[in-house]
């Protein structure tokens, strides 16, 4: 009895062991299906880090308000702006000043009507303090302050019953559609202060006009980590969706992510580049799936912080502010190697701060672009004054060097310097950090530390949690840093955070350029759009050319869906307002998408959960039975033995 | 310096040491003989010639610029890359050969440091007794108490946010001390009830009556007798140590300049590998943890049983 | 007499533990990390370089927290939270809940998987020992030690997934996680609901078990050999008692003993949950949870579950020691 059971142990261990390799090479994917629930459940990796639409950063916790709230304007599938909660837009005066009319009918969640000074509140409280509120900044803040008293010709007014008007400091070109604020109920949030609204209030019942609503006990679920349910919104006013259920399920990893998927047990998933080629490898017949340039414009950039203050200035390399040493890095970035071995190539090659997916704003560099030389990088930093110390093969500083750098008003009253010297012998060596959530990251850091090395610079990498990351590159702990953005499809967004109007914090590298922040507001207050594509071209060109974000890669969206539930996903190439992650509301994908009829059937694993229940039931009973059997035992004389030391549990 | 020179000298060499060498190389030979602890010994050699000469047998260090070890992400095994390569195109092969160095460094440094620390415990809570013992008792039950893993965890993380280290020196550094800070109370626990029963002896308490100095007791009395106890400890030590880097390093809290065989299995995992099928990349480094791990336990097993004569077979 | 001394000894042995559990639980987690308000402040939210506007907000959420006492001030005011129920408040994972929402159903799950897993391991653990102890020396011995010590060494994610891949993505026969199948769940019946947890307990259940069985069977085996060496068990056999009486009554309740340490310690581990098992398997236990917060960074909530985590092993430990004292008067009089 004995020796049989252990060889029948071991045995089962060799079996284990020698199987994994056989069954690897053609393993098979059935469906098991969990099918007819009419939830669209979606997959994703990052969590909606709140219900408070001010807390939450993430692209998902985005998504999601996109889809409990709404916008005065919204995007459709080919990224352009139309109307939502505003039915238009318009400017006597040339853009200082841009009035709304609101649409009536709109429905609150709990049965209230929506009205004009829900959408001016919505923009008040969104102006009221930047220090304290600031999670749509970027879009509010050339709005005008209201002096106490005055109730005219500032902020947002309601000036006819379904009329709002918003008064800006400089004519605004954004305002005819581009002001994406998820417009709030009054009754609500009128008695949550700015703090609060920033950093605790946990909108337990999320209240929009969107197309879904919250399940009441949302809150537990977000709590708890448990799938979030949205229920469709049956007076939504560009009528009620044909998915009843949305269910955002968050997967710690993406290996449960692309089991569940393949399973069936999520209709869709967010995937990234390893996943896609995972589901793509396994071949299943039912998945669809695509990928490309991301409608919400994300991509990588090295960064190389210009902040510039004294107690700064002294931890971090001066040469930073060199603009020479930054082209110089600029030309020697192999991102075509960068795309190819760290991205598989899913993405495009960086250049500026516009996605290429914006076909009307992206400017592409073509004489001044940085090509891949390192020859012409050393060259630059060579005539630079910074030359190559033969005995660590770093290059420093042959001479002190003093550099004069612009500091626009708001920087100065900061304690911008004008005047940085780099000293004499100092090294080219710098710091960087990148994020632990994405391992590609650091290896595109330490790609770059191999290169770079070639031209006498010195890389340090660390990697750090991204919450962590967030206070140390704000605060100038590094030199360098690999990090992203997302963005609009109106380019003020994503422009506006290089400008100086964001050295306040939005900035991550505090890049302040003079020429950058004339053409910013140039094309900030051009009404007419082909004057303001002129800008927009003109400030990503001056940009790219600083260097002081070195734009790596525009990674692409991965999406994989089952297509036997649910008609209707498009092709999110041709109609990017399609992607599953657009989040700027009347969602053109989610208000299509139908149940395919017929597939309301219930399937479950009825045997074998029979079965599964009859043996755990027997197990407890086994082990219940066991343990009461176990009376108290005589002993025999015997000495007590020491206690022996205990090794800590596999857990 | 030249006095400890001396005495190293004096103890591998010199006569006075003659029958403590003597008894080491007895035990090694019994150790030898049996099946158990040879093949462990055997796997732990190959693992330790897989460290040393591993530029010979995998070349350089998989580097991007100039490249070497590396290919397009993600390929399968080929004559050029006998374990494919990685998602950053990194040669499996190579970072499972120079991952030996990691795994064999950072569980033998980690144990030395635990076991000294543990042995000057329980040597002092031992000899000394009454308020020392009593003190060192209640810490190293709180170290018996706490729950292992979490304390682990956040012991690493913790330090590698502390600004005392260089930038790039945390992770290794975080690392040791996390591994040597949860082991070192189990040594310390052996030494003190072995101290306690020598202490005990005749010889021991006639040398304290002569007037013998606590240093000359503990060096010449209590030290030898302790050396088998604390060889068999260090390598239960080196095995859990070894083990805990890698869970380390699943979690990504590991030495990120040192891929390890944990890092392997992380960025697998990361990688979707066992779901796209790619055991090559997860099954041999899981399989080198294990047998390491494995072999470290089966000498350590194999010693308890020589040193513990109720154990031998009967 | 002698058992009432043992147990104020034991008593105040818990008392001083726990002191010592939180101060050191409070030096580690409010003192080491530094300024814990740079974390608090997300992106956009205004630099440190800007002096004005930036301690306004720092000194409101220094006041807030109390952050501007002195460590003495702030301990005490730490241990007079602990005594009214005041854990904390988590930061970062769930900005602005209070500690014990997020902690108790998790502590719930942790418990009942955990338990059952621990219980199985030691009975496994036990059971293995003593045949393997028995047969010392013979062939089935070995196999039963190697095979224990070869699962041991195993690193627990690499066997979990192992698990996974062979019994949920290769023989789709299991989930590939979580504790209930998703959506579905809310629709079956009460005995549909039992059947589905216990479907999705089996893998995560096996994956411990391996795992952490070997050390119940080699100790058991060890101290088991030890018995049987002794005089008084030739003198039993010598009397011509059959083998199961041999082993009944005289060598296991005595091999047992030494086992009863590390039993305790385990039984008192269940407070802190399997971290990977829950990771790798997506329970929502108090492993899982230990993870979430080190990665966000949510100090404040870290701190309670180690704290619940020793307090868990050191009463659980007193508990044992106690009820064991009582069906063995001896130990009191050690």
């Amino acid at each position: 009895m004995g020796s049989s059971r252990s060889l029948a142990i071991l045995a089962c261990a060799c079996a284990l062991v020698l199987a994994i390799p056989p069954a690897v090479a053609e393993p098979v994917y059935p469906r098991t299906s969990q099918r007819g629930d009419n939830a669209l459940t979606i997959g994703h990796l990052f969590a909606i880090d709140s219900l408070n639409p001010f807390i939450g950063f993430s692209n998902e916790a985005y998504l999601f308000y996109s889809l409990v709230y709404d916008y005065l304007f919204s995007l459709d599938e080919q990224q352009n702006y139309v109307p939502n909660i505003a039915l238009s837009s318009a400017t006597p005066d040339g853009g200082r000043t841009w009035v709304y009319q609101i649409r009536q009918g709109v429905k609150w969640h709990d049965g209230n009507d929506l009205n004009a000074s829900d959408v001016a509140f919505t923009i008040n409280y969104n102006i009221q303090n930047f220090w304290l509120l600031w999670a749509y900044e970027p879009y509010v803040n050339q709005v005008i302050q209201c002096p106490v008293g005055q109730t005219t010709g500032c902020g947002a007014q309601v000036t006819g019953l379904w009329e709002v008007t918003i008064s800006f400091e400089r004519p605004f070109s954004p305002g005819s559609a581009a002001i994406v604020v998820p417009i709030l109920q009054r009754a609500q949030w009128e008695g949550v202060t700015a703090p609060e609204a920033q950093y605790s209030y946990p909108n337990r019942n999320p209240i929009g006009t969107g197309p879904y609503m919250a399940d009441p006990d949302i809150y537990n679920q977000w709590l708890n980590g448990n799938p979030i349910v949205l229920h469709r919104n049956p007076s939504y006013h560009f009528g009620a969706p044909a998915v009843e259920r949305i269910v955002f399920r968050l997967f710690s990893d993406e290996n449960a992510l692309v089991a569940a998927l393949i399973r069936g047990e999520i209709d869709v998933a967010a995937l990234s580049a390893a996943g896609y080629d995972a589901v793509d490898s396994a071949n299943i017949a039912g998945i669809d799936l695509q990928e490309g340039l991301t409608v919400i414009q994300y991509w990588i950039d090295l960064g190389i912080t210009q902040l510039n203050h004294p107690g700064v200035n002294i931890r971090l390399n001066p040469a930073r502010f060199d603009l020479a040493v930054r082209q110089a890095m600029a030309h020697a970035t192999d991102k075509q190697f960068i795309l190819q071995q760290f991205y598989r190539g899913k993405g495009a090659l960086g250049s500026t701060l516009v996605s290429p997916v914006s076909l009307e704003w992206h400017y592409e560099p073509t004489a001044e672009a940085f090509d891949y030389n390192l020859t012409k990088a050393a060259q630059i930093l060579e005539s630079a004054g910074y030359v190559v110390d033969t005995g660590t093969g770093l290059r420093k500083a042959a001479s002190a060097k003093v550099l004069d750098i612009y500091c626009s008003p708001e920087n100065l009253a900061r304690g911008c310097q004008t005047q940085v010297t780099v000293p004499q012998n100092q090294d080219l060596k710098f710091t960087m950090v990148t994020r632990v959530e994405a391992p590609e990251e650091r290896q595109v850091a330490e790609f770059l530390k191999q290169t770079w090395a070639q031209i006498g610079i010195e890389l340090t990498i660390t990697t750090e949690e991204e919450i962590t990351m967030n206070v140390d590159v704000y605060g100038g702990e590094f030199d360098t840093y690999i990090w992203w953005w997302s963005a609009d499809a109106d380019p003020n967004y994503i422009l506006a955070i290089q400008s100086n109007f964001t050295l306040n914090g939005w900035s991550d590298n505090y890049y302040d350029n003079e020429t950058y922040n004339n053409f910013y507001l140039a094309q900030l207050s051009a009404i007419d759009a082909n004057q303001r594509r002129q800008y927009v071209f003109d400030a990503q060109r001056v940009h790219y050319l600083g260097a002081a974000f070195i734009i790596l890669v525009y990674p692409y969206f991965q999406y994989a869906w089952w297509t036997d539930e649910y008609a209707g996903w498009g092709d999110m190439n041709a109609e990017p307002g399609r992607q599953l992650g657009a989040f700027w509301g009347k969602h053109p994908l989610f208000l299509e998408l139908m149940p395919i009829p017929g597939t309301n059937f219930f399937t479950s694993n009825v045997v074998l959960i029979a079965v599964a229940g009859a043996g755990a039931a027997v197990a407890a009973v086994a082990i219940v039975f066991f343990l009461v059997s176990r009376g108290r035992q005589k002993r025999e004389e015997a000495l007590p033995e020491l206690p022996p030391v205990p090794p800590p549990p596999r857990t | 310096m030249g006095a400890a020179f001396a005495k190293l000298q004096d103890i591998f060499v010199g006569e006075r040491y003659e029958a403590t060498r003597q008894k080491a190389w007895n035990m090694f030979v019994t150790l030898a003989r049996r099946p158990m602890a040879a093949v462990g010994l055997t796997i732990i050699l190959l693992f330790i010639i897989m460290a040393i000469f591993a530029p010979w047998i995998a070349g350089p260090f998989p580097r991007y610029f100039p490249p070497a070890n590396i290919g397009s992400p993600n390929l399968t095994p080929s004559g050029q890359f006998p374990l494919g390569t990685d998602t950053n195109g990194r040669s499996n092969f190579a970072l499972l050969v120079y991952g030996s160095r990691v795994s064999l460094v950072i569980g033998i440094i980690a144990s030395f440091i635990a076991t000294g620390v543990g042995t000057l415990v329980g040597v002092v809570a031992g000899y000394y007794g009454r308020f020392q013992d009593q003190a060192l008792s209640w810490v190293t039950n709180f170290f018996l108490v706490i729950p292992w893993l979490p304390f682990v965890l956040i012991v690493a993380s913790v330090i590698k946010e502390l600004e005392l280290l260089p930038v790039d020196q945390r992770g290794f550094w975080s690392t040791l001390i996390a591994i040597s800070l949860v082991s070192w109370p189990t040594t310390a626990r052996v030494v003190r009830s072995k101290v306690l029963s020598v202490k005990t002896l005749a010889y021991v308490q006639r040398a304290r009556a002569v007037g013998a100095g606590d240093g000359h007791i503990m060096g010449r009395h209590i030290l030898p007798v302790l050396g088998p106890l604390i060889f068999a400890n260090t390598i239960l030590t080196v095995s859990n140590a070894i083990w805990t880097e890698s869970f380390l390093a699943f979690f990504g809290l590991s030495d990120p300049n040192a891929p390890s065989w944990g890092t392997m299995i992380e960025q697998s995992w990361n990688n979707l590998d066992f779901i796209r099928g790619a055991y090559w990349a997860f099954l041999p480094p899981g399989i080198c943890i294990t047998a390491l791990v494995l072999a470290f336990t089966m000498v350590s097993h194999v010693l308890e049983e020589i040193l513990n004569p109720k154990l031998r077979r009967r | 007499m002698n058992y009432r001394r043992y147990l104020t000894r034991k008593l105040v042995g818990l008392f001083v533990t726990v002191l010592l559990v939180t101060t050191l639980n409070f030096f580690i987690f409010q003192v080491l990390p530094g300024d814990p308000t740079r974390i608090l402040i997300p992106r956009g939210g205004g630099s440190p370089t800007d002096v004005i506007n930036l301690t306004t907000l720092r000194n409101q959420l220094i006041r807030e927290w109390g952050l501007d006492r002195p460590v003495y001030e702030r301990f005490g005011i730490y241990l007079l939270n602990l005594i009214q129920g005041n854990w904390g408040t988590s930061i970062t994972y769930r900005p602005g809940v209070d500690v014990w929402t997020v902690i108790v159903p998790r502590l719930v799950t942790t418990v009942i998987f955990t338990g059952t897993a621990t219980i199985l391991s030691i009975w496994l653990g036990m059971r293995l020992g003593r045949f393997s102890g028995w047969r010392h020396g013979k062939k089935s011995d070995t196999t039963v030690s190697l095979t224990s010590l070869l699962l041991y060494s195993m690193p627990t994610f690499w066997l979990a997934i192992a698990l996974i891949f062979i019994f949920a993505v290769y023989l789709p026969i299991l989930p590939t996680g979580d504790e209930v199948t998703p959506v579905l769940y809310g629709s079956y019946d009460i005995w549909g609901q039992i059947a589905d947890r216990g479907l999705h307990l089996i893998l995560p259940l096996t994956a411990f078990v391996l795992n952490n069985y070997a050390i119940f069977t080699l100790i058991m085996r060890n101290s088991l050999i030890e018995e049987l060496s002794e005089d008084y068990m030739t003198t039993a056999r010598a009397k011509g008692l059959s083998q199961f009486q041999q082993l009944r009554r005289h060598a296991i309740p005595n091999a047992r003993l030494p086992v009863a340490t590390l039993v305790a310690l385990y039984i008192g581990w269940i407070f802190s949950g399997a971290i990977v098992i829950e990771v790798v398997f997506r329970l929502n236990g108090l492993g899982a949870l230990t993870w979430e917060a080190v990665r966000n960074r949510d100090f404040p909530l870290l701190s309670a579950i180690f704290l619940v985590g020793t307090l868990g092993v050191v009463v659980a430990n007193v508990i044992l020691d106690i009820a064991y004292s009582y069906l063995d008067p001896r130990v009191a009089e050690a």
